[in-house]
Order: structure tokens, then sequence, then C-alpha cells
């Protein structure tokens, strides 16, 4: 049955970038995403257990020296990130004004990987290393103040921390600001590092994979974790890759951590997407599952999508090839469904086979060229936090 | 340009129940953590000070404001969020073979308090977490006025923190506050508890907080406003505390 008629004005995405396991840059990261290779390596940090993590490589850049008390990882893999659009951001603070120009930061870890090394520091010697502090390195507000300094955007800058769905949740709250009149563009995006305490937090709850994780596959072991940044810069008007048509936000109201069977709140966030844009079922060409790897994130997922779309729609999870990105999720995945629009092709599930039996929707294992008019972006988190973003091609 | 009405208002912070009990400025020593009725006992296990408060704070301003806690979109904002959780794993790491709690873990998420309220009332809405240092009650009257502005009837805004865990705590300690306000676009009949329009850069000077045990907790930017409303005061109220710019809004009565 077709919704009811768009209520609100679609924004344009006119820039966008990413850095993960997969590359520095959108470019290396999407060929190696179009290649089917895997962005994962062997965790570089030690924990008592086996597993595979997403890591991006060194280099990363520096702060100028002015702001080197926000030194942070965090701080560095954004501005790695941000390289992408940074042309674009500094045209649009030039044509909106610096204070209608907003940045909303999707993070779960902020920068407690920084505090990790000084409390180890702390603890031997009494004292935190000279460089450490923790309003500037570790509190979720110092990355995204940082940046704020860096690129002079002055319009309301602020960060969403709602675990894995946080920088998903970034583009529904900007595309409120939009509509609101609060901001002319808003730079959105997300950032994550590893650290201890995901990888060993998911370990603890049983859902870490000793290998490359296999997301829909009957074999599947659980997820693994991955670092990365991934940028996209919405305004008003102008010409883009894509537009925003909807972003739908529920909750579970199940559980902390574990979704709930049924998939319930997933049904809520994509209908209120679709519903938000103005979209029937039949419209969309394209569905980036949060797709976790998880038995049970999984299976309740896959569920919520087949009740929606049955099996017409292609249905993709990239973090077999990134790794979950939690924080920064949601921003890189809604990348790679802009680069589906923009370039006409779907990626494949990677080493899916043999599909889970219990999943019913159309799990491609290879990748599909074909136009995507219009596609979703699925993020789910801890807390039953749920979104789903709906792009579609310009008109 | 903000402008939404206040349609209620709570506070649970150590010592003060609800925002009668901080007017009167007379601490009750027996009220250190809080009951969180709401939360049923599984649920509420390993919680943080930062969530219960901010689920007693919530649940007090949307009975005031007459708003159904099962739909209500939740916006929550922390400078901090988890981080007597999150220093506790990090403890928990140096100890035996390395391996954290799964109860600590899934209550670490910044989204811990928005999450145990919707799911302690059955909301399947929105529900969000930000964060935003000094500007943080800022951010959250920010997303709570696009949220209203957007087609939601009504939103439960919450700022919460808690007192830092040794050793963070060096250069900065103050009391655990969670202030909640239930606002709206409109009220019914133009009523409501008054009107929150024009924020702008600027100081104003606080009245009651900059003196108070919380004076340095990012939640207390809240206090004037809640304040503001209590007393009925019209005024142009602070809404940051100690950040690089101070910004500021207008509170008319009804």
């Amino acid at each position: 049955m077709r919704q009811a008629a768009r209520r609100r004005d679609p924004f344009v995405v006119t820039a966008y970038s990413m850095c993960n396991g997969l590359g520095r840059s959108a470019t290396e990261v999407t060929a190696k995403l179009r290649a089917g290779t895997r962005g994962l390596q062997e965790c570089p940090l030690t924990v008592p257990f086996d597993t595979v993590c997403g890591v991006v490589s060194d280099p990363l850049p520096q702060l100028p020296t002015t702001l080197r008390e926000y030194d942070a990882r965090m701080v560095r893999l954004g501005l790695l990130g941000l390289e992408g659009v940074r042309d674009a951001l500094d045209r649009a603070v030039v044509r909106w004004g610096r204070d209608r120009v907003g940045m909303l930061i999707g993070t779960s870890t902020g920068g407690i990987a920084e505090t990790e090394q000084a409390l180890d520091v702390w603890r031997n010697d009494g004292r935190f290393p000279p460089q450490y502090d923790f309003e500037t390195q570790h509190q979720f507000f110092a990355f995204t103040h940082a940046l704020s300094l860096v690129t002079g955007i002055r319009g309301p800058c602020y960060v969403v921390s709602t675990a894995c769905s946080a920088s998903a949740k970034v583009v529904a709250s900007a595309e409120r600001l939009l509509q609101a009149g609060l901001a002319d563009a808003v730079l959105v995006g997300g950032v994550d590092t590893l650290c201890h305490t995901t990888i060993r937090g998911f370990h603890s709850l049983g859902v870490l994979s000793p290998t490359p994780c296999r997301p829909f596959c009957a074999d599947r072991q659980g997820m693994n974790v991955g670092e990365g940044a991934a940028f996209l810069l919405l305004e008003r008007t102008g010409d883009g890759v894509a537009v925003l048509l909807g972003a739908g936000e529920s909750s579970d109201a199940h559980h902390m951590s574990a979704p709930d069977p049924e998939g319930r709140g997933a049904v809520l966030a994509m209908e209120r997407a679709l519903h938000q844009a103005g979209l029937a079922a039949e419209d969309v060409d394209y569905v980036n599952a949060h797709g976790t790897g998880t038995k049970r994130n999984d299976l309740a997922e896959a569920k919520a999508i087949w009740s929606i779309f049955g099996d017409a729609v292609p249905v993709v999870s990239t973090k077999g090839y990134t790794g979950h990105l939690l924080g920064a999720g949601g921003a890189t995945e809604a990348v790679f469904v802009l680069v589906a629009i923009d370039q006409g092709w779907i990626p494949g599930n990677i080493d899916v086979k043999p599909i889970d039996p219990e999943i019913r929707a159309h799990i491609p294992h290879a990748s599909l060229d074909r136009p995507v008019r219009v596609a979703l972006s699925n993020s789910f988190a801890f807390g039953g936090n749920n979104v789903c973003l709906a792009f579609g091609a310009p008109s | 340009m903000i402008d939404m009405r206040v349609l209620g208002v709570g506070l649970w912070a150590p010592g003060f129940v609800n925002a009668a009990a901080w007017l009167a400025g007379e601490a009750d020593p027996n009220a250190q953590r809080p009951k969180t009725e709401l939360v049923g006992p599984r649920l509420r296990k390993g919680t943080s000070l930062v969530t219960r408060m901010s689920v007693e704070a919530a649940v007090q301003a949307a009975e005031q404001a007459g708003l159904d806690l099962a739909v209500t979109p939740i916006v929550f904002g922390s400078a901090y969020g988890e981080i007597n959780i999150a220093i506790e794993q990090l403890d928990a790491m140096r100890e035996g073979e390395g391996f954290v709690s799964p109860l600590r873990f899934k209550n670490s998420v910044h989204n811990t308090a928005p999450g145990i309220l919707s799911i302690a009332a059955g909301n399947r809405g929105m529900a969000t977490a930000l964060a935003g240092g000094a500007h943080t009650f800022r951010s959250v009257l920010i997303e709570s006025h696009c949220l209203v502005a957007t087609g939601q009837p009504a939103v439960l805004a919450i700022v919460s923190d808690e007192p830092l865990p040794a050793p963070l705590d060096q250069r900065c300690r103050y009391e655990g506050l969670a202030v909640a306000l239930a606002l709206a676009s409109d009220a019914p009949a133009g009523g409501g508890l008054g009107r929150l329009h024009n924020m702008r850069r600027g100081a104003a000077t606080p009245e009651r907080v900059a003196t108070s045990r919380w004076a340095r907790n990012p939640a207390a930017a809240s206090l004037g406003v809640l304040d503001a409303v209590i007393r009925r005061h019209a005024g142009t109220i602070p809404i940051t505390l100690d950040g690089d710019e101070s910004w500021c809004i207008d509170y008319v009565l009804p």
C-alpha cells in the first residue's frame, strides 16, 4: 500500500567521505568493497581471546599545534575521514555563513581509548601522563569541539551517543535541524576507535567472533569490531549525489543489549522512514542491513525486513568487510548506500554461504550491477535504539 | 528560533528528591539513591546513579505535564554519561584474566538512561542521548525544539551527570544531579508553566547555581531554567556553564 505523500523537504547530500579498515578514503574503501575484499586483520590490542578487527592504517593527520591538547586517536581518525568533504564543507561555510552550518557527530566510545592508556600509567606511577587531559581527550564533546575549531563551524554542534546507532541518529537530528530552520547545512558523521572497553565488552556478551564475521550465514559466530570515520554534508539545496528522503527512529522497549526477537522496533523504524519519505516498500531497491553477524541480530532483523519487503529487495550487511564500526557504523553504511545510488551497484554479502535457512530475505552473495533509486540503511543499538535512513537519487 | 512551552519539571539529586525539596534547600541525608520504582528490580540491577536519577526526574516531569511515558520521545543529555561504570570496567580488566562483566557492559553506553526508561515504560518511540560538554543542556533544548517543531506533540528533555570517579575527579568535583523538563510546541489553551524562547549567545546572571554543590556539574546549566519556572520568575536565563562562550534563553510567563 502506498504511504502518505511526502510531508517534508528532502535535503541534499553534497559530499561524503570515510576511512576504515578497507582504506583511508572513500575511493579506496569503495574499490575494496567493489572487489569483495575484507578489511579485517588480527586485533592490534592485547586481549585474552582471539578476534579480528577493522584497523585504519597509519599515518594519521595531526591537529594544528594550537589544538594539541585535543590530540587523541579519535581526533586523528576524524581528521583523516574529514579530508574527503573538507572542500565542500569550506564552500558551505562560505555559502551559508558559519553560524548557519552545524555539526552533529555520533560516537559510542568517545576518547576512552586515551583514558585506558592513561589509567595504566596512573596505576603504576600515581599520576597521569603529562599529555593526557580527560576534558579535551576523553569526554564525548571534545572531538566535536576540536573539529568545530578546525573547520570554523559555529552553528549547532553536539554529539549523539546512542551506541551503535549514533551516527545514523545524527542524520535524523540534522534533518530536523534543517527542517526547523536552525541551520542551512549540517556536517554529520561518526567516529570510533578500537579500544579494550568495547572489544572485551562484546566478548563478555559472547557475541565476538574469533574469525572474520559472516552476517546472515548459517555458520556465523558473531561480530568483529572495527574503527573508522565517515561524514556526510547535508545542505538545504545544491547539487549532490543523493537526497535524504526520510529517517525513522524507534525503540525496542525490550532489553538493553538483546534485540526484540520479533524485530518489532526494527519494523517501526523502517516503516517510519518510508512514511516520512512518502515511499512504499516496492519503491526500495536496496537495504543495507545492520547485520552484525550475531545470531540474534541477524534473525530478528531479517524477520523485520521480510515482513515489509518479502524477498523482493537485496539485503546486504557490509560489516563483513569493515567489522562493526559501532558509533561510526551508521554514517559509514549511509555512505555505502550513497555509493550504491551514485555508482549503480550493490555489494554482495561476503562469505555468506550457506545462508541461514531461517532467513527468508533476499541475501545476495555477489555484487549486483543495477540502478539504485532508493535505498535504506538500518542501524540498531543497545537500549533497543533503532534508526532507518532512506536516501534517494537526486531528481 | 527556539520556542517551546514548559509543561512539567522534575529533579532528583542526592538529598533532594524533587524540585520542591531543592527549592526549599533542605537536604534529606537519607535520600542518597533513587528508588526508581518505574523500573523493575531485574532491569534496575547494575544501573548507575546517573540513570536512576534521570528516570526519577523524567517520571516527575511527565506526571506534572500529564504526558504518557509510553509514547513521549526522550531527549537525554549528559556530558560524561556512564563514566563510573566505564572506569569500573577498566579496573576489572586489570583483574584476573582481564574479562569484564556483561551486566556492566550493557549498562555502560551513553544511552543507558533513555534505554532503561523506554524499556520500563514500554515506549517504542524515539529516544536519543546527547553530549555537548558545557553546552549539553543547550544541545538538549535544540534537539527538543527540533522534535516539537517537526510534529512531535511533546518531548521529555533530561540532563544528568553523576560525580566523576577517582582519579578523574582531581580537577573537577561536584554532586550528582538530574533535571527533566516536559516541553511542547504549545500548551492546552496556551497554559503550561511558561515559555522558553529566543536562545542566543550572551551572558546572564545565574541566581542560585554558581555557589551551589552542583556548580561544576554540567547538568547544573539547567538549574536557572528550573528555578525560573518553579518561581514563575520571568527573565533571561543562562543555559551554559563555564564554556568558551555563554548562551542564554528568555523565560516568559504563561
